[in-house]
């Protein structure tokens, strides 16, 4: 009796996965999936352009969409990958690890070798190296992330300096000193300009400026004790005697909260990137600022350090023609849209020079900072290296190392993981 | 001799708990067999592991952010876990008592154990926020000097413990089923002996409680010496390592810089530190703790 009930149980199981197979609709055109970390109104706007392709595009392709949070979207595109079901088109913030892009990317050097939309000439200096790991073109750049000076003109003018942007480390310096104020019980109200010395970026940035190299790519070298790095970083570290760690990481975690800590004029200065203006235009539209190149040091030369949002096709995509289309179609209009909306850094040339960029100071800034843009090329590991000179700099900054030590033992542990992909 | 019968209902058994030792053995026994398989291989997921015998467990006992890893989970727990299970303890006596309206004190104390994990934590920022937070404005209105909370180096994991106590109410539950299973003869029979209030405590309760006690301290010590997703989401391990966990540290070897064959070794050596520790209290345990009834 019982054994009749279990057979009875599997066969309508087995009827019922069979019927939903059959039953569910089928879609005549090709169908991809992608994949994208954004959330909110950032997130709807996304699933809308990629709603826009699959009306515009002639292919028949319909694209589905999949919001996977930013801190989880790599571990799942590994998980998905090993699984034999990754997306066929994905886009990350920053980009993925080269070594991570290359096990499971589509190398896009033959689609774009054929397409003049993806000349280098069309994109800013760094934007495609970001993506090239060995020779190999491992994805397109969705957005930029370039850095720049803002600075607060109403606190110049209370301070009686010169309403401008400093020029030099040092004029830097000066005129984050006085404009740096404390509140009667002496405890710090606003800083002058705090170094985000935990961003590798900004740490990459003034190493360059001063004539240093993090990354010999062609000899496989990791040279985080080149002179002029260990120069720049004691110059990063000296804030740290003025004000003290204790402040300046207290005042960090404190400015934290604020959904955008320049415009609550917390500080005077700050490095930040392209897409502070938006956050300025809807929190404090009436706010006093404008955008300057980083300042250089005495004898230095002007640089800026470029990263993109990043978008690949994978290698496990059963639709690789549909997925180039689509890819292609995001990476020229799908990221113009998005830029006229978020007014983002765009990648590409031709979308700085729309209306919406070029009427406004502060991304005419941008686009003069973007000149002397470069990157990191073919750095395999950057979540290890980012992480890496984060917690360098802090011994650094609690005086725990002196600059030498810190960068000579980052040194030895990043080129022992580099060696690895040789 | 069992009859066929008896074999027959046995062989039914296990047919219908199959599924469930299927899931058991592909979804625990075998990941942890393959964690302890990828802890003696260099293994970056990205291609086959390799064998390379004990490296891992070796450059494990060179890393020093292991040992400060190690320091941090170690301080967490013996400094957090005794003093949750304390507040729970007095929480669980103050609320035992038949008074008018200790139902709604029951209520409020359990009520952050059923708000989300994630919103617990961002409400936690905003309190610590050493500008803004309601702590600060607490301490600067009772004129007392605001303090630096999760981004100071020395008040971080004192921070992470004071935001335990927000949980406290799962435990106080446990003491207070626990304190209704004492037998209300036992504090008679002290109090016609002449036994006053703390003796009744020391004498009956804290006897009688000790199994809950045990319980609570083994799956306090297990579960806080894994702790994660509060660190990962508000401090990242600063500033300065400071709040840097054993776990978060295994998990940034695992799927940030590919080195899953080293974090294995950490996850094997983790089990072996817990398994240890939980050893050691059940043995102590024959000392102070009684399963009798008197």
């Amino acid at each position: 009796m019982v054994q009749k009930k279990l057979i009875s149980l599997v066969v309508f199981l087995l009827v019922v996965v069979l019927l939903g197979g059959v039953l569910t609709p089928a879609f005549g055109g090709t169908k991809i999936t992608y994949w994208h970390p954004w959330g909110g109104r950032w997130g709807e706007k996304q699933n809308e352009i990629v709603q826009q392709f699959n009306k515009e595009n002639p292919y028949g392709i319909e694209v589905e969409v999949v919001q996977v949070p930013g801190g989880e979207i790599v571990n799942k595109l590994i998980t998905a990958d090993m699984g034999g079901n990754p997306p066929d088109v994905f886009t990350v913030w920053s980009g993925i690890d080269l070594v991570l892009a290359d096990k499971i990317c589509t190398p896009l050097d033959k689609f774009v070798a054929k397409d003049p939309r993806f000349s280098p000439k069309k994109y800013y200096p760094g934007a495609l190296e970001w993506l090239t790991y060995k020779g190999k073109l491992l994805g397109l750049p969705w957005v930029g992330a370039l850095m720049g000076l803002y600075y607060n003109k109403a606190h110049l003018k209370q301070a009686g300096l010169p309403v401008r942007a400093p020029k030099t480390w040092k004029e830097l310096e000066t005129f984050a000193d006085k404009t740096t104020i404390k509140d009667p019980q002496g405890k710090y109200k606003r800083f002058g300009f705090i170094p985000p010395y935990g961003w590798w970026n900004f740490v990459v940035q003034c190493s360059w400026q001063n004539g240093g190299e993090w990354w010999d790519y062609k000899n496989w070298k990791f040279t985080a004790t080149n002179p002029k790095n260990i120069e720049a970083v004691k110059w990063i570290a000296s804030f740290v005697d003025k004000y003290g760690i204790k402040n300046i990481t207290e005042f960090n975690t404190a400015a934290s909260a604020s959904p955008c800590a320049f415009a609550d004029e917390l500080f005077t200065f700050t490095y930040d990137g392209c897409w502070t203006i938006s956050a300025i235009r809807d929190y404090k539209p009436k706010l006093d600022y404008d955008v300057a190149p980083f300042p250089v040091p005495e004898g230095g030369r002007p640089v800026s350090v470029w990263f993109n949002d990043c978008m690949y096709m994978s290698n496990k995509s059963k639709n690789l023609d549909a997925a180039w289309k689509f890819l292609s179609w995001m990476a020229t209009e799908g990221t113009r849209r998005w830029c006229i909306w978020a007014l983002e850094q765009p990648a590409r040339y031709e979308i700085s020079r729309e209306s919406v960029y070029q009427e406004d100071k502060h991304f005419r800034a941008f686009s003069g900072i973007a000149k002397y843009s470069r990157t990191l090329i073919s750095f395999p590991l950057m979540s290890l290296f980012s992480d890496k000179i984060g917690t360098t700099m802090e011994s650094i900054m609690y005086k725990e190392k002196t600059p030498e030590t810190a960068l000579s033992e980052l040194e030895n542990i990043i080129q022992k993981e580099l060696d690895k992909y040789k | 001799m069992r009859s066929k019968l008896s074999y027959k209902e046995a062989l039914w058994g296990y047919i219908f708990a199959s599924p469930w030792f299927l899931g058991f053995f592909a979804f625990t026994i075998y990941p942890i067999l393959m964690g302890i398989y990828y802890s003696f291989t260099e293994y970056n997921v990205l291609n086959p592991p390799i064998w390379t015998g004990v490296t891992n467990y070796v450059e494990f006992s060179r890393d020093p952010l292991v040992k400060i890893s190690l320091y941090n989970t170690l301080y967490y727990t013996f400094i957090g876990v005794p003093l949750w299970l304390l507040m729970g303890l007095v929480l669980a006596l103050l609320v035992h008592k038949p008074l008018k309206g200790v139902g709604f004190y029951r209520t409020i104390f359990y009520i952050p154990n059923i708000v989300p994990f994630i919103a617990s934590v961002m409400i936690w920022l905003w309190i610590l926020n050493p500008m803004y937070g309601l702590a600060n404005i607490l301490l600067r209105t009772l004129g007392l000097t605001p303090l630096g909370w999760l981004g100071n180096e020395k008040l971080s994991k004192p921070s992470l413990i004071f935001m335990g106590f927000w949980g406290v109410g799962g435990t106080m539950l446990i003491f207070l089923a626990g304190l209704n299973d004492i037998p209300a003869q036992l504090y008679e029979a002290a109090k016609i002996d002449g036994a006053n209030s703390f003796q009744q405590f020391r004498y009956i309760t804290l006897p009688m409680l000790s199994p809950v006690i045990l319980f609570n301290l083994i799956t306090g010590i297990i579960g806080t010496s894994q702790v994660f997703a509060s660190v990962y989401i508000m401090t990242k391990g600063g500033p300065n390592n400071s709040t840097l966990m054993y776990v978060l540290y295994l998990y940034d070897n695992a799927f940030r810089y590919f080195k899953m064959g080293y974090a294995s070794a950490m996850g094997v050596v983790l089990f072996l530190i817990i398994l240890l520790l939980t050893i050691l209290l059940l043995k102590s345990s024959q000392g102070w703790v009684h399963y009798e009834r008197l």
